[in-house]
């Protein structure tokens, strides 16, 4: 296993190569930025091009990308509440109140840390598991997914904040939202009125950049003035207080980062899926579950620690297995095979010099980014103190366009501005937007597994506890709200 | 998934029909010089697999005819925007589109798709990889080990298939009708869950193209190939009867 | 005094709109096909209507000054701005939206100078147009009045 990694080591201190890791790792942190582009599009755009490179360059070059696009996505969910890709929802959540309190910097820090650190417990996990990967992944069925899925539901309904029955209705509509469109294990076109343009369901994407980044638009324009509202001196400080501040919260950075690992190693369950289970059980086991929502330092990590080391995870089953996680994996895999490495358990054996090489890319990549926010973060945190009519007439132009050459569609831009009116509205009725949007990533993975879960046990509910991770999921899911109502009495009464 | 019986009856004569219509005459272009950019259209996002292979083949096409080959992604509607968009297109060879024949086939047939996929100039198979039947090993579960053990299956096969739209569907109907065996589709799987779904025993058999995955599984024992839909058997895979030698001409590609 | 919070009665008809949607269908399907969505929906149809009733009978709108989020009259003009892009778009395509829906959004909802729309509208233009249309190779879309096709709707 370690014997690829002296190899490794030698060629990414070639200049050539630390250019291209460099370059993947710029590419990566616009592409993630911006919203609607994205990792993928960077990667499946060059993916031609790298046609004629060796296969170690190329690798380089798609590490990197892959590296920091997620850290590019969060500097956008921080300062302009858009998360640049899907995977960084959560991070929203806290991170843009943030920098409203004129935080902007630390909350930069706070993420540049998270995704570092997440990345590196996401790959130390990869190097200790990935010889006794397969029957883990054998192991996780539809029941268990089902059950990885209702557990982040479930939950859900828990942290909203205000009224539990407006997170319940938000939760519910958000799972409905997801069921449009074809439903692949009954066949059936389900709830598209008619519509041509639903029968792929609702785009993941545009309901994002809708719901936050325009729904929040909307709001800031009507108030004019800047995003920081107050201590504008001191957004541009605290870049590096927000790194150290991970330390203080590892317990939380651990245990995102193990759902992150986790969720990754499940192949068919997305990354999107990862930042907000985390985010949820960080708030579940928080000491302090009323601060988030609001600026919480813990929600920021949770997020993006999830987010990073679910790549980990992600690669631990590409490699070891030859199954793609995500549509991230299932392009390095085409790049593996197009440069003729064969992934599954003989790589490890024959060509550990390509695993020290991805490995070594993506934590160069995120250490390049996460120094690079570090480094930008004041500058960054200017953003939040531009007059909003400036931001509110770039980020129109930007993020339209952006959804728009997702999927070259036109109605997609449509989509957005009518989502972001509901947003706007959810944000002044005072109804939770987590849920929704949990709903909506959740329910569809929810109902497929449910029903694959069925037809494989003949209709017969019994397939969803034979196994022992179904129990052991379950269980955690009824212990964790008891064990947080304990824990919040024995503080309220010393 | 049960099909109704009629919808799939009617499906497959026409499904069979279709396929030998479009497979029968791909065009020729050996002296069109093309003078502008040419347009290839996906019907899906960037970074499937039809587009990585699109983007692969536009790179080899720009470097022979000697001028850009533009990938449009076109998604939604299951795909069958890129073959409206195709339609509307002039007809003077510089818009192409890679479609995804069986899942529009489906479409045309079962759900009356305009316009017509005969209606276009045909010119090649984007990828060409046989697809193989594989059946479980898992203990427990029913073992399939040929098509004429199969056709004496008591109750349905469960055949995972990744739904309607996709390639699997077609092949796994065809197969069932022509060797004549009870089989129940399980839709919703993902690409790569098939072979996960097959170790796992939560299906008993798939189609599924050649591909690395599945050979590492077949050489670890933890599935096995039924068939190979080829005229003769694959060199790599001696071992693997054809459909043709199992008594079913018609399973030859 | 207590008023009615319209924004949530919104908010919650646009719910009902959607499970209604759903559940009516759900009914008809053959199979497990309307099976979640009716244990689901129904459950989240009768939240919404308590709500929406609870709402309508107890009004619970605190005074405008208290809320954080920009009120309607405010937010109106913003929505509107956006409306004319997408109009603007569909017609005429992206290339020459972009400058022309910078340059008057900041003239009159900015109320900057014309030299600084310009400047503005032709760095974010530039900008577009160079990233996406040249270095990435994609088309934006060019406007119905242009030739452009509408997809599937």
């Amino acid at each position: 296993m370690f014997e690829g990694f002296g190899g490794a080591l030698v060629t990414i201190s070639e200049p050539h190569v630390l250019l291209t890791l460099f370059f993947g790792s710029v590419i990566g942190l616009i592409f993630g930025a911006v919203p609607g582009l994205g990792g993928i599009l960077a990667m499946s755009m060059l993916l031609p091009f790298t046609f004629t490179w060796d296969a170690i360059t190329a690798v380089y070059l798609f590490s990197g990308i892959m590296g920091a696009s997620s850290f590019g996505g969060s500097i956008s969910a921080i300062l302009l509440n858009t998360p640049g890709t899907p995977v960084n929802a959560a991070t929203c959540f806290d991170g843009y109140p943030m920098a409203k309190r004129g935080e902007a910097a630390r909350a930069l820090g706070l993420s540049a840390g998270a995704c570092l650190l997440g990345a590196l417990f996401g790959l130390l996990i990869l190097a200790l598991l990935i010889q006794v990967m397969r029957p883990l992944v054998i192991a996780f069925g539809h029941p268990e997914i089902f059950w990885l899925v209702v557990f982040g539901l479930v939950t859900t309904a828990t942290v909203s904040q205000g009224s539990l029955l407006n997170g319940l209705i938000a939760g519910g509509v958000g799972i409905l939202l997801s069921l449009v469109g074809l439903n692949e294990p009954t066949g059936l076109i389900r709830y598209t009125m008619g519509s041509e343009y639903l029968w792929d369901g609702i785009p993941l994407i545009p309901f994002f950049v809708g719901l936050f980044a325009i729904g929040e638009l909307i709001n800031y324009s009507a108030q004019g003035g800047t995003i920081a509202r107050d201590n504008i001196q001191a957004s541009i400080r605290g870049a590096w207080q927000g790194v150290m501040e991970n330390f203080r919260y590892a317990v939380c950075l651990l245990r995102s980062s193990s759902i992150g690992t986790l969720v990754g190693i499940i192949p068919g369950v997305g990354g999107e899926t990862a930042n907000l289970i985390a985010y949820t059980v960080a708030v579940q086991s928080s000491r302090d579950p009323t601060s988030f929502g609001t600026g919480s330092p813990e929600g920021v990590i949770a997020s993006e620690a999830a987010n990073d080391s679910k790549d980990g995870g992600a690669l631990l089953t590409t490699l070891s297995f030859g199954i793609p996680g995500s549509l991230a994996m299932a392009l390095l895999l085409s790049i593996f095979i197009m440069h003729g490495v064969s992934p599954g358990p003989q790589l490890i054996l024959d060509n550990p010099i390509f695993i020290w090489t991805l490995l070594n890319g993506y934590v160069v990549s995120n250490a390049f980014a996460s120094i690079f926010g570090l480094l930008a973060a004041r500058y960054l945190a200017i953003i939040t103190r531009v007059p909003v009519h400036y931001l509110s007439a770039i980020i129109a132009v930007v993020a339209l366009a952006g959804t728009y050459i997702l999927r070259e569609n036109i109605w997609d831009v449509v989509l957005v501005v009518l989502l972001g009116i509901l947003g706007f509205g959810m944000r002044r009725a005072g109804v939770p937007v987590l849920p929704l949007v949990i709903g909506f990533v959740l329910g569809n993975l929810a109902e497929k597994s449910f029903l694959l879960t069925l037809r494989i046990h003949d209709g017969s509910y019994f397939g969803f506890f034979n196994s022992v991770i179904s129990w052991i999921l379950i269980l955690t899911m009824v212990a964790v709200p008891v064990i947080t109502r304990l824990r919040t009495r024995s503080t309220t009464t010393p | 998934m049960r099909i109704p019986k009629s919808l799939f009856n009617a499906f497959l004569v026409a499904l069979v029909a279709l396929s030998l219509a479009l497979a029968a005459a791909p065009a020729s272009a050996a002296d069109w010089k093309p003078s502008k950019p040419i347009t290839i259209l996906v019907g899906f996002t960037v970074g499937g697999a039809m587009d990585t292979a699109a983007r692969l083949q536009g790179e080899v096409m720009s470097k022979l005819l000697g001028v850009p080959v533009l990938i449009r992604n076109v998604p939604g509607a299951g795909g069958r925007n890129s073959v409206t968009i195709l339609n509307r297109a002039k007809p003077d060879g510089y818009t192409m589109a890679a479609i995804n024949l069986p899942g529009q086939a489906v479409n045309q047939v079962a759900r009356g798709m305009r316009p017509d996929l005969r209606s276009f100039t045909w010119i090649g198979r984007q990828v060409s990889n046989p697809y193989f039947l594989q059946a479980t090993t898992k203990e427990g579960k029913d073992q399939w080990t040929n098509f004429k053990q199969m056709k004496t299956a008591k109750k349905p096969i469960k055949a995972g298939i990744t739904g309607t739209g996709g390639n699997t569907f077609p092949i796994s109907v065809i197969t069932a009708n022509l060797v004549g065996f009870p089989v129940e589709f399980i839709a919703g799987f993902k690409g790569p869950e098939l072979i996960t779904g097959i170790i796992r025993g939560d299906i008993t058999i798939t189609n599924l193209p050649l591909t690395k995955r599945w050979t590492t599984a077949v050489q670890s024992g933890e599935a096995k190939a039924v068939a190979v839909y080829l005229p003769e058997r694959h060199p790599k895979f001696p071992d693997i009867p054809t459909g043709v030698e199992q008594g079913f001409p018609a399973l030859d590609r | 005094m207590k008023r009615v919070n319209y924004s949530y009665v919104m908010v919650n008809l646009f719910y009902l709109a959607v499970v209604l949607v759903v559940v009516i269908p759900s009914f008809g399907f053959e199979g497990q096909g309307g099976l979640v969505p009716l244990v689901l929906g129904i459950p989240t149809l009768a939240f919404i209507l308590f709500c929406l009733a609870r709402e309508l009978l107890s009004p619970s709108a605190a005074p405008d000054d208290t809320v954080e989020v920009a009120p309607w009259d405010k937010a109106a003009p913003v929505v509107a701005w956006l409306g004319v892009f997408c109009v603007l778009v569909l017609l005429i395509g992206f290339q020459p939206t972009i400058p022309i829906y910078m340059v008057l959004f900041l003239r009159s909802f900015g109320r900057l100078s014309w030299t600084r729309c310009a400047v503005a509208a032709v760095t974010v233009w530039a900008l577009v147009y160079v990233s996406l249309e040249l270095v990435l190779q994609r088309t934006l879309f060019e406007g119905v009045l242009f030739g452009a096709i509408l997809p599937l709707l």
